[in-house]
């Protein structure tokens, strides 16, 4: 990856990241996935976007679950969850599912943001 | 701009159906599985679930007439300090949402008959209990009792229904401010908590009534009845249910006590006129309300829910002033049903300190600066049931006359169907026909009988004036103006205990108890509402109720202390009114608590006596039985006890306390031996005729003691040889083993310890998991003042899912003495560190808080205070 991609690829995970504390505060939490697209626009790459998106929006929910980890105690919460599902006490589990969900959300925001984009500009090696 | 590259646009088309797949499968619910994306993902859900109430909050309210300053102590309890009790209300309303919001809107739920709404396939047939509760009318007399109390407001017999519109406003202002903030259970459920109203708060008292007073027994002893006479035992009926109380001690003591010896009143039934098919039709309708969905204790509530409450005058204490307890037993839940509060008003005086019901505006069981006061419930007969002749589908007979049904109507909605359930319920002159509603798969058919219906009449099926007790139970500031207050108390029937500053202590059974018309029932008829009446025959009849000033009570007696642990009311001296059918206690709690306090020497009890007299685990009955065990096990096998008998002889022996401590094994034997001797004694006549011949134990106790050698204990199996009280205790002692062996998988006995298999739990409020709370280790059983009830079954055990719902005890002689504590928290957020506490901390340990029980917030101490709402009102 050369120097110029990489701060690409880097932005994108800063911007998904951000993005997706913004987008949290409206609550719809399907809006996630602007964060993984506007990461791949900014890569002009499915691969690059996916991981660049996938990581950011990872990163952001692990902030957000160490916060609520460590100042509301959510996993009271996620226990009680697990309660209904007939396995108390793996809140752990939980919290690993959604930082994979959230890399898989961002992953595919990220996918479908490079895509479009080169569909929109595509390049002359793409329409070769 | 460059062609589209065709893979560019194959993948761009494959990821985006994947994403909105993803999507949308993270948005739909499944099942009981709700939208896992809005429960789970960041920004949403359980991440917007506030576990604890700000520190410090400042609010500008525009409706509230003043500054209210809210002070949450250490253990999430609100102080709360207004300057008028409009605002004081408000504030009390935020709280109650802010802590149990999802048990507020359940508990209205339950009473209008709206369950199924939000519950739906969650608890499949939850719209059959919806159907059950509108048909008796608690919807719709909740409805009637606050357009009588807005009426009564205006014509200005009360002025505090304001104050009840400003505790909506309040839980709506809540529900306004924090809409992302839902407890877990709507993001489960995925519906939204609706506004609140005062029809919501007064349904609260059909709620706890119904919890307390709906009773089926009268059905069921005529199904004994005619039972009992088509075996020929009649007369056994009348041992089982000859209304006398051995060793029972009265609530009230000025009208005598009963004896060790039950009056016998054996005699033959002339049951010519009575109906033998109807009681197979009753103990149809007795099955099906047992097979009830979603609610499966509706025939076994009365026996589970018991309460203490006692209170000693100055003379025995050693401040010189009284002291008084209560601890109400109650199904224990994660959140408890109580929620703590004090209410402070500087215009009115008002300072009251005392257990809330969230829905409802002010304490139900409370102290203020002068009186205090605690319940039990009184097990009054104030519910009937009428079968009938009906014409058609539209008419009945009525005393012998042809008249119309009324009808009412209601849609049920269900949570996923589209359409609502119609249900149309037909009511009589007396109340409801509940042998029509379909899911009881009830009908004239298996009723027995064509053309038969069966209604119900009890005093919830009318306006009550229950709120105006409470309220001036709240702000009686002497003995008189309790006493008046008292007066609105109609429903549910309560033993009052109460106290005062001024050295004054009374106890009240009194509800609205009503007063039948027996003028024209059979003569096999034991009237007084304890059989179904005739209604065709214009038989029962409620023709008013017992006048308040004619209803027993005690004040000041000479023996200076009063207790009610669910007993008889009282003696046979009270001759004018009939009061209590079936249903109070068989009286060894009270037992006990009389014992204590009758041995305490003046001048000698205090807080610390009485914190051990509500954790007092001395059983009476395994006081009373455990001597005749040993000694009938001594006698049947001498000096060669088999080495099974032989070590529980030991354990039993050494047993000289008779604690139900969970450390010990001599509990778990007596527990069990206690199941087995019923079996041992009256099973094989209710098999052998087809009778339930179980008594009360107190009955089991007299025989046991006053007549060794009763029918009862002669196996009717068994024709060459009569069985006596010897060969029964042998018998349960044996069975005591086998079932005890196969449970603990020992026959070693010392490892059979009480703690093992007498555990609590606390359920969570729906049932399915999502907070549960236990099982514990429990000291206690339910016969001692620390009540909590296991249930033995064949192989396994049942927790105790009931006991002591809060306790309080009261200090007259400096209130600020005064302690409480919840088995619970008071916050129903369960990532709160007030969702447990109390009950972790201080009730698993017999402990109690203290009540910061202070007149104004700027005295209130700051090493106290774990959270402050500041509302500036009247900006």
């Amino acid at each position: 990856m050369d120097k110029q991609k990489l701060i690409l690829f880097l932005s994108g995970i800063a911007l998904s990241g951000l993005l997706t504390w913004l987008l949290t505060l409206t609550n719809i939490w399907q809006l996630v996935i602007i964060a993984g697209i506007a990461a791949g626009v900014l890569n002009y790459s499915i691969g690059r976007g996916s991981l660049s998106g996938g990581i950011g929006i990872f990163l952001a929910w692990l902030g957000m679950i160490l916060q609520g980890l460590f100042t509301n105690n959510t996993t009271a919460l996620l226990d009680a969850f697990t309660g209904l599902l007939g396995i108390t006490g793996f809140a752990w589990l939980i919290y690993i599912i959604i930082g994979i969900l959230g890399f898989i959300l961002g992953a595919l925001g990220g996918a479908i943001g490079g895509g479009l984009i080169k569909l929109i500009i595509p390049t002359d090696r793409d329409s070769q | 701009m460059g062609k589209i590259d065709k893979k560019n646009l194959t993948a761009f088309i494959i990821v985006s159906v994947v994403t909105v797949g993803v999507i949308t499968a993270f948005s739909l619910p499944f099942g009981m599985i709700p939208a896992l994306g809005n429960l789970l993902f960041p920004g949403g859900g359980i991440w917007n679930i506030p576990g604890e109430v700000p520190e410090y909050e400042e609010l500008d309210v525009f409706n509230l007439n003043d500054d209210v300053t809210i002070i949450r102590d250490k253990w999430g309890v609100p102080h709360i300090y207004a300057r008028n009790e409009a605002d004081l209300a408000f504030a009390l309303g935020y709280c109650h949402a802010q802590d149990r919001m999802f048990q507020m809107d359940m508990g209205r739920r339950e009473v209008q008959g709206r369950l199924a709404e939000v519950l739906g396939e969650l608890a499949p047939g939850v719209e059959e209990y919806d159907k059950f509760n509108l048909a008796l009318g608690m919807k719709y007399w909740s409805e009637k009792t606050a357009e009588y109390a807005l009426e009564l407001q205006e014509n200005g017999t009360i002025d505090y229904m304001d104050d009840w519109t400003k505790y909506a406003d309040g839980v709506n202002y809540y529900l306004d401010t924090h809409k992302n903030q839902k407890p877990l259970e709507y993001y489960l459920l995925d519906f939204e908590p609706e506004r609140w109203n005062i029809v919501d708060s007064f349904s609260y008292t059909a709620y706890m009534s119904s919890m307390l007073i709906m009773q089926f027994s009268d059905l069921t002893r005529y199904s004994d009845l005619m039972a009992y006479q088509s075996s020929g035992y009649e007369e056994w009926y009348f041992e089982k249910y000859n209304n006398v109380h051995p060793y029972q001690i009265p609530i009230v003591p000025e009208y005598g006590g009963y004896s060790s010896l039950p009056v016998p009143q054996s005699f033959k039934l002339d049951i010519s006129t009575a109906n033998i098919e109807l009681a197979n039709g009753f103990t149809n309708f007795l099955d099906s309300i047992d097979d009830l969905p979603y609610q499966t204790d509706l025939l076994t509530r009365e026996y589970t829910h018991g309460s203490n409450n006692w209170v000693v005058n100055g003379s025995k204490t050693t401040t010189g002033k009284p002291i008084l307890c209560n601890d109400m037993h109650l199904a224990w839940n994660s959140p408890g049903i109580w929620y703590e509060a004090h209410l402070v008003c500087e215009n009115t005086g008002l300072n009251t300190y005392g257990f809330t019901i969230a829905g409802v505006p002010i304490p139900v069981v409370a102290h203020n600066n002068y009186v205090g006061w605690g319940f039990t419930n009184s097990g009054m007969d104030v519910q009937d049931f009428y079968y009938y002749e009906e014409v058609n589908d539209t008419h009945y007979i009525y005393n012998k006359t042809t008249i119309p049904y009324t009808f009412k109507n209601y849609d049920i909605k269900v949570k996923g169907q589209k359409e609502p359930i119609e249900l149309v319920i037909k009511e009589t002159v007396h109340g409801p026909v509940v042998s029509e509603l379909s899911y009881m798969g009830f009908s004239a058919e298996n009723f027995g009988l064509e053309n038969v219906v069966l209604a119900t009449q009890w005093t919830l099926y009318n306006i009550t004036n229950t709120f105006r007790a409470l309220y001036g139970f709240n702000h009686a500031t002497n003995l008189v103006e309790f006493n008046e207050a008292s007066k609105f108390f109609d429903v549910p029937g309560q033993n009052i205990v109460y106290a005062d500053v001024y050295g004054n202590i009374q106890i009240r059974p009194t509800a609205h108890v009503p007063i039948r018309d027996d003028s024209n029932i059979p003569s096999w008829h034991t009237g007084n509402g304890t059989l179904p009446y005739n209604g065709s025959n214009g038989e029962g009849d409620w023709i008013g109720y017992i006048p308040f000033g004619d209803l027993p009570v005690s004040t000041n007696p000479i023996q200076k202390y009063l207790t009610s642990a669910n007993q008889v009311s009282v003696g046979p001296d009270f001759t004018q009114y009939h009061l209590q059918s079936y249903g109070y206690a068989d009286g060894y709690r009270a037992r006990r608590i009389n014992e204590v306090l009758s041995a305490a020497l003046d001048g000698t009890i205090d807080i610390e006596f009485m914190k051990n007299l509500h954790l007092d685990i001395k059983s009476v009955p395994a006081a009373e039985f455990t001597p005749i065990i040993l000694t009938e096990l001594d006698n049947y096998y001498g000096s060669s006890k088999p080495l099974s008998i032989s070590s529980i002889y030991t354990i039993l022996d050494e047993w000289d306390d008779y604690r139900m401590d969970k450390d010990l094994v001599a509990p778990t034997i007596f527990r069990v031996w206690r199941n087995e001797i019923y079996d041992a004694i009256y099973g094989d006549e209710s098999n052998q005729y087809n009778i339930d011949a179980y008594p009360d134990f107190n009955l089991v106790e007299y025989i046991m003691k006053e007549n060794a050698t009763s029918h009862w204990f002669d196996d009717v199996t068994t024709t060459s040889t009569i069985e006596n009280r010897s060969d029964c205790i042998v018998k349960a002692m044996n069975q005591t083993i086998t079932y005890l062996t196969n449970l603990f998988g020992s026959e070693n006995p010392t490892t059979w310890r009480w703690g093992e298999i007498h555990k609590g739990a606390f359920p969570d409020l729906l049932g399915i998991g999502v907070g549960y709370i236990g099982p514990f280790e429990l000291d206690g059983s339910g016969y001692t003042v620390t009540p909590s009830g296991i249930g033995l079954r064949s192989n396994s055990v049942r927790y105790a899912t009931h006991g002591a719902s809060e306790r309080l005890i009261v200090d007259f002689s400096n209130l600020n003495n005064s302690i409480s504590v919840i088995p619970s928290g008071q916050r129903a957020i369960q990532s709160s560190k007030h969702y447990s506490n109390q009950l972790i901390e201080l009730f698993l340990q017999g402990k109690y808080h203290e009540q910061w029980f202070t007149n104004t917030a700027s005295n209130f101490p700051t090493q106290a205070i774990s959270s402050q709402i500041y509302f500036k009102g009247g900006t």
